[in-house]
């Protein structure tokens, strides 16, 4: 697994590439960024998979720098002194929020979270940020309707019609997105508080949702589904 | 003033005179006396006390014939004064001889009140006998042909005429009179005569003081006040404001003294120069005590050009009343100038001044004789009402500035300390302190005793207005210590002729080095901040120098806009030195330079 350290504090990035270290033994690659301009670097053009975020370097605020990292398809990880940026930073859809100082125990868990071997992510990303022709913006969740995976990447579907690529992988988008945004198929999410019901048409089962459009339902998520929605 | 007393008094009486071919209201003012200045007052006069032709209490005698020498028949009824010249009273001629005077006085046109008798008042710078109907009835010193044999006589002196003596009818009045002892008074003499009943006579003096001598409580009282609150709070303008209630009390006495009291004429000069001085006095006062209320550019020069011109228009000005009527003009003149400027600029308390200062203004320019002699008492305790008022006012603003200081000394005390409280400061140290306790015990030992160090010292110092500018570089080295072991760059701080005992406000320089850390280089392994003070005169200079961050990045950190940092280092420069500091930063090459200057 390839991981970026954005830390512009020497013995803080130390203390925090040697523990990674030690977490994922040698199947971890680590670099590390120490300044805004080097990280955005990083971020935009080298591949990586987890990102170690601190929110403030040099004396500013970073999340200039969560943006970049909420747009990417990698997951990301903060390390901050400000616990009171948690929230804002959750909202981001970032995979955890490590407060300084931690523990390896702490650390460990997080790593977990971010990589798959947690279930009990946060999940409570209230916006995703998108690149678009080299820009970022910024969708609210409230209007995602639903996701499906694009190769790589994910279309986002909004309540207005409008698709949106993001290239997070649709599994990086479940452990972000809040709990009403149920997996119902191999390459579909959808927000189930907005499922009308649930039909069969040429013997293939498909969910309703608002303004009657439809979203296939996998065969092994049908009996999980039907249970949510009460059906 | 002077034969001065009381101007107003007669005024109000309706005095009248007999036997003035002109028939015309008589005052009487100094032995001076401009023609102008006369008809000016009885303008006045006439319109603020329009007379009462019949009721005639007393009537003021003038025209008499006069003649130098000595003959004991010149007091007799039945003597033929007809050869002899006609004098006017308030130019009687100075002669080296004595004189008698002779006036034939109708009193049938004078109202008396039953049972009262008749008395005669008489003031004059020359001692007197005075004769009616051929008897003496009275002398004031003795009457001498000589300088030696003249005995100065009072200033003023009343004498009851015998009832047998005083029916109603054509009497005799003679007066003879010397006058050796004037010394430099101006030649022309001033007499008044008055004759009417006993009571009204008796009672001149008093009334002519106890107008004035109630605004001497007023006077006395603001003096306290003054003079208490100079010692109390070091405030000049009290200290003017206490003397000048001491100039004023001292005028007011010595105006009165003569009616209160009485003195021999020959002081009498010495009195009209005192007078005149104090005049002087209260006017510059006045100046004096509005420059100081109100500071504005020049202050000091406007006080002593004043001085100059109310002090040379003495020398120019005939007549004692008009002398202080000049002086006073151009002194609250000046005055309402000023306090109009301060107006103008929106001082605190400038109004109330205005209106104080306008009052004494007007009432001078309507009565010009009547301020003299009352109104300027009466004026000051107007002026002194309306400036006490203006200094409540003050007094509140100045609370509630002081209040705001305080709040503001408090909260940059918490600032202080909040910023060390601060999560990006302390959990990065804490993170940092972590890995040197796991990596290297003995540097972890290091920082421990640099933030302990860095701790004590902003604890004991962050609630001080000022600090020995080492103990906050020795703040400063501690932080450095601290971001060393974290940022694992070298971080030194140059001093160079910063003087160790200079006081400096608390954590300035310590936010300078902060400031420069997190905006520093990442990529040396040693940074060098340097300070440097300089004395220049009365004020010191600092030049504090770090290395700006290198790289691609040049402009995104070169962009300056005052943070938290800078504003909190102005709201501690202000707190001690108000206004009188200077702070500025900008680039300088590849260093970032701030500079401040500030009072030694």
């Amino acid at each position: 697994m390839r991981i970026v350290i954005v830390e512009d504090e020497a013995v803080v990035a130390r203390r925090l590439a040697r523990m990674v270290h030690n977490i994922m033994g040698d199947q971890g690659s680590i670099k590390v960024a120490s300044s805004v301009p080097d990280a955005v670097e990083l971020i935009q053009t080298s591949a990586f998979e987890l990102l170690f975020l601190d929110l403030r370097l040099h004396g500013k605020d970073g999340f200039q720098l969560l943006e970049q990292a909420a747009a990417a398809p990698s997951q990301t990880i903060v390390v901050s002194g400000h616990s009171g940026e948690a929230l804002r930073a959750f909202d981001y859809g970032v995979a955890d929020f490590v407060a300084k100082p931690w523990s390896e125990g702490r650390l460990r868990l997080a790593i977990d979270r971010a990589t798959g071997g947690d279930d009990a992510t946060h999940r409570r990303a209230q916006r995703l940020v998108i690149r678009k022709a080299g820009e970022l913006k910024t969708l609210e969740v409230a209007d995602l309707l639903f996701v499906r995976a694009a190769d790589d990447y994910t279309e986002l579907h909004l309540l207005d019609h409008s698709v949106h690529l993001h290239e997070k992988s649709l599994a990086a988008l479940e452990k972000l997105l809040p709990a009403r945004f149920a997996r119902v198929h191999r390459s579909f999410i959808a927000d189930l508080t907005r499922a009308r019901a649930l039909r069969t048409a040429s013997g293939r089962p498909f969910l309703v949702l608002d303004d009657d459009r439809l979203v296939p339902v996998g065969r092994s998520y049908r009996t999980v589904v039907r249970r949510r929605l009460g059906f | 003033m002077d034969v001065d007393m009381d101007k107003g008094m007669i005024a109000s009486e309706e005095t009248v005179a007999i036997g003035s071919a002109r028939g015309r209201f008589v005052r009487r003012t100094t032995d001076s006396i401009g023609r102008r200045q006369l008809l000016w007052v009885l303008a006045l006069l006439a319109l603020a006390f329009p007379l009462r032709a019949a009721d005639r209490t007393l009537v003021s005698v003038d025209g008499f014939r006069m003649k130098t020498g000595q003959d004991p028949r010149w007091s007799s009824v039945d003597f033929d004064d007809r050869g002899w010249p006609r004098v006017n009273l308030k130019a009687v001629p100075a002669t080296d001889d004595s004189v008698w005077l002779r006036k034939r006085v109708d009193t049938t046109a004078l109202v008396r009140r039953p049972g009262h008798p008749l008395a005669l008042y008489f003031a004059a710078i020359a001692s007197h006998e005075i004769w009616w109907d051929g008897e003496r009835i009275g002398a004031g010193g003795v009457v001498g042909r000589t300088a030696g044999g003249e005995i100065p006589g009072p200033i003023e002196a009343h004498y009851q005429i015998p009832d047998r003596l005083a029916g109603p009818g054509v009497h005799l009045l003679a007066v003879r009179a010397s006058a050796f002892h004037r010394h430099f008074n101006p030649l022309r003499g001033y007499w008044v005569v008055l004759i009417g009943d006993y009571d009204s006579i008796a009672a001149l003096s008093t009334r002519s003081s106890l107008v004035a001598l109630m605004a001497l409580s007023g006077i006395i009282l603001t003096g306290a006040f003054g003079m208490a609150m100079f010692v109390t709070r070091r405030d000049r303008t009290f200290l003017l404001l206490g003397s000048l209630c001491v100039a004023a009390a001292a005028l007011l006495i010595a105006e009165k003294w003569r009616p209160l009291f009485g003195y021999t004429y020959d002081v009498h000069i010495v009195r009209l120069l005192i007078i005149a001085f104090l005049s002087w006095v209260v006017g510059l006062h006045v100046v004096a005590l509005t420059a100081a209320r109100f500071p504005m550019k020049h202050g000091r020069r406007v006080v002593f050009i004043t001085a100059g011109i109310a002090a040379a228009g003495p020398f120019v000005v005939p007549g004692w009343d008009t002398k202080a009527v000049f002086m006073f003009l151009v002194c609250f003149g000046t005055s309402l100038v000023w306090a109009a400027g301060a107006v103008r600029r929106k001082l605190p308390g400038s109004l109330l001044a205005v209106i104080g200062i306008s009052v004494a203004v007007s009432a001078l320019a309507a009565q010009p004789l009547r301020f003299v002699d009352d109104g300027v008492y009466f004026a000051l305790n107007f002026l002194f009402i309306c400036l006490l008022c203006s200094h409540a006012l003050q007094v509140r603003s100045d609370e509630e500035k002081r209040t705001a200081a305080l709040l503001k000394t408090a909260r940059l005390e918490l600032e202080a300390t909040k910023r060390h409280m601060q999560p990006h400061f302390l959990m990065n140290t804490l993170t940092a302190l972590s890995e040197w306790i796991e990596d290297d015990p003995p540097t972890a030992i290091v920082m421990i005793e640099a933030l302990a160090e860095e701790m004590r010292t902003l604890g004991h110092m962050s609630a001080e207005r000022l600090v020995p500018a080492e103990d906050e570089i020795r703040l400063c080295r501690s932080h450095l210590t601290t971001m060393s072991l974290r940022k694992e760059i070298r971080y030194t701080l140059q001093t160079e002729g910063v003087e160790s005992a200079q006081l400096v406000p608390p954590t300035v320089f310590h936010t300078l080095v902060e400031n420069a850390v997190t905006h520093g280089p990442l990529a040396q392994s040693e940074v060098l901040l340097r300070l440097a003070g300089t004395r220049k005169g009365d004020r010191m200079h600092y030049t504090f120098e770090s290395p700006l961050e290198e790289g691609p990045d040049k402009k995104y950190d070169r962009k300056y806009e005052p943070g938290d940092g800078t504003r909190y280092i102005e709201a501690r420069l202000s707190e001690v030195w108000g206004d009188a500091w200077s702070l500025r930063q900008a680039p300088a090459g590849s260093h970032w330079q701030v500079e401040i200057e500030v009072p030694a």
